[in-house]
């Protein structure tokens, strides 16, 4: 099958599902790809929902209301969450004009000449230009 | 045979895409029909097509599950909207969400028709994704 893109003016079906999310909705997207991040440790490590539980010391019908993201976590769930499946929980707060990498590492798999520094590297204020090289310069020469 | 895949929500790791096969396009008419009649629970589905969207692979069931081979169902509160996963484009495929049909959470003998529609769109869909004398239209959201 030969595939044409197209642009078109966006229907009313298109306006209404491309619009911005509200911020309630934007919460429950953040809540449930929490979630998702516990659920692909619980699979790494063979858990179900019952396992999660009972290491959580918490009823399944939690873990049941934790995944369907109308849950409002605290910061010790989630946390206890992470415990349950062998994990840290880890969390930050970016300006809105930065993207965020997280970048997860083992520190024996990693020569330490690449390990991320703790504080953020400082921009040097110069300036470099390149200048017309002389007679003498060994880059003209070759 | 018309084929158009309308994009309706574009995430990091997919886009969710309404389906046309000649002059039906169920998951069109049921999400036009629904932002109309449940605007809440359109909200709720754009909620789950951003959370669907921004991985790779989706796991949790509680709001997107395989119900039958190649079909998945994306679950709000008593909403279903039933679709398939695809990929176009050679080089750097495009991944899809293909949105077939839609239903309400009623009967299980109303959710199993509804199953079965979607099979049988998803069938046709790959057995004319399979030949070179057809061409479909991809309507895309950015410029």
């Amino acid at each position: 099958m030969k595939i044409t893109i197209e642009n078109r003016p966006l229907d009313a079906v298109q306006e209404f599902f491309t619009a911005p999310l509200a911020f309630d909705q934007k919460v429950t997207v953040k809540k449930l790809l929490i979630v998702e991040r516990l659920l692909d440790r619980m699979k790494a490590l063979g858990l179900n929902r019952t396992n999660l539980a009972a290491k959580m010391g918490v009823s399944s019908a939690r873990v049941t209301t934790m995944m369907d993201g109308t849950n409002n976590f605290t910061i010790e769930t989630l946390m206890r969450a992470a415990e349950a499946v062998d994990a840290d929980f880890e969390m930050t707060i970016v300006p809105k004009d930065h993207k965020v990498r997280w970048i997860t590492y083992r520190d024996e798999d990693v020569h330490i000449s690449f390990v991320p520094a703790c504080s953020p590297v400082e921009k040097a204020d110069t300036r470099f230009a390149m200048e017309k090289p002389g007679n003498d310069d060994e880059a003209h020469a070759a | 045979m018309k084929i158009v895949l309308k994009e309706i929500y574009v995430g990091p790791c997919g886009s969710v895409v309404t389906l046309r096969l000649g002059d039906d396009a169920p998951s069109d008419k049921f999400l036009a029909d629904l932002i109309t009649s449940n605007p809440r629970a359109a909200k709720s589905l754009q909620t789950s097509m951003a959370t669907i969207t921004a991985v790779e692979a989706y796991h949790n069931e509680r709001k997107f599950k395989r119900v039958a081979p190649g079909i998945y169902e994306i679950k709000v509160p008593g909403i279903r909207l039933y679709c398939f996963r695809d990929q176009i484009g050679d080089g750097k495929p495009m991944k899809l969400i293909v949105a077939t049909n839609g239903g309400t959470k009623n009967t299980s003998k109303e959710q199993d028709s509804d199953i079965k529609k979607a099979s049988k769109i998803r069938e046709h869909y790959l057995s004319l994704k399979d030949r070179t004398d057809v061409t479909a239209r991809y309507i895309s959201i950015k410029p």
